[in-house]
């Protein structure tokens, strides 16, 4: 039977680590919303896995359980700096963004809207977020996430469609709530 | 048009033909073509989410340069046997192949010179198009097999209508081989 020499197991967790970055960056973004903290908890968490990775059960399955790790990371990052990041969470992007005169109601709506959804986002599981991340940010099919993830392609159509169906129920809530709104910004004139 | 094949179609599980087809096939077209148009504008502001998601400053060389600096802990037999067979990722299993001794460009030249050095190997001279018997000619060569004789059905025709009543009519009888009708 093939064996790993300690050099070749670095190797194979560095080229894990180049394969799923992005990913785990963007599951960390979706929690913390500012992109240095999103570093340091990727950083983290990759340090972490490596550090137990004789812990690691199945190592076909290596992104599922980075992704596990940078979630649990980020989230005790969150709850640690709660006064710093509790101003990010409200704010999120403005803080980021230029300061414009005019209040853009439209843009701010946009925005609000965008946050509960990465609120939504982060309360995903670490599979479903997984999913989600590989799906709309590095833009991969079922069957790539499938194999990924070392997954059944039908398990990961499950996990996506049961995902978006958690983000959709946000979106549909948080357009509603527009509408409402407009509709009576309208009245009142 | 049901809503499952929407999500089929928006999840990447079927194609645009398929979309079409039972689009045309519903009880109202029109409709069914605003439900997806509402499906694609949720999956449209999904993509839009993480496209704002901004690049990290120093991204994967950081994580990378901080790994190299943290001890390798032991594996158990189980685990590094799971991933040999996994294998190396390609990206980094390319990416640790060694440069030859001098660069590639020195590698070239020392090729070159060895391929200058060799005798040239003797050429077949035929060309695509020269006639091979034994290949080109199916025929070829069958002369010489012993030719056997077949043997074959003898197919019996049996009387139409009007020769039989021809036979009735000048009074004869019937013949016992069909054949001679």
């Amino acid at each position: 039977m093939p064996m790993l020499e300690p050099e070749e197991a670095r190797r194979w967790f560095d080229g894990a680590v180049e394969e799923n970055y992005r990913m785990l960056y963007g599951v960390a973004y979706n929690i913390l919303r500012n992109p240095q903290s999103a570093e340091d908890a990727t950083q983290e968490a990759v340090l972490r896995a490596f550090s137990q990775i004789n812990t690691l059960d199945n190592p076909r399955a290596v992104s599922s359980w980075l992704v596990r790790i940078v979630q649990n990371v980020a989230r005790d990052m969150r709850k640690k700096h709660t006064p710093i990041l509790a101003s990010s969470l409200e704010d999120g992007e403005k803080i980021l963004e230029p300061v414009v005169a005019t209040v853009d109601v439209d843009q701010s709506e946009a925005d609000e809207e965008r946050n509960a959804l990465r609120s939504a986002v982060a309360k995903l599981s670490p599979e479903q977020s997984a999913v989600v991340t590989m799906r709309y940010m590095e833009e991969m099919d079922v069957v790539q996430i499938a194999e990924r993830l070392g997954k059944n392609p039908n398990a990961i159509a499950a996990l996506l469609h049961r995902a978006r169906g958690a983000l959709k129920k946000v979106l549909v809530r948080k357009t509603k709530v527009r509408i409402v709104r407009k509709g009576s910004v309208s009245h009142v004139d | 048009m049901s809503i499952e094949i929407i999500n089929a179609f928006v999840e990447g599980r079927c194609s645009m033909e398929n979309i079409e087809r039972s689009m045309d096939a519903s009880h109202n077209p029109l409709m069914a073509r605003a439900e997806l148009e509402r499906e694609l504008s949720v999956e449209a502001e999904f993509k839009k989410l993480f496209a704002t998601i901004p690049p990290p400053k120093e991204g994967l060389p950081r994580v990378m340069k901080a790994l190299r600096c943290a001890p390798m802990p032991t594996l158990s037999f189980a685990q590094s046997e799971t991933m040999a067979q996994i294998g190396i990722p390609l990206r980094a299993e390319l990416k640790h192949i060694p440069e030859p001794v001098g660069g590639y460009s020195a590698a070239i030249d020392r090729l070159k010179s060895k391929l200058a050095a060799t005798p040239a190997p003797a050429m077949n001279r035929n060309t695509e198009m020269d006639i091979q018997p034994s290949l080109d000619m199916p025929a070829a060569g069958t002369h010489a097999l012993k030719r056997t004789r077949r043997a074959t059905t003898k197919i019996i025709r049996l009387p139409q209508r009007s020769q039989v009543r021809d036979v009735l009519a000048a009074g004869k009888d019937l013949p016992e081989n069909p054949n001679e009708a």
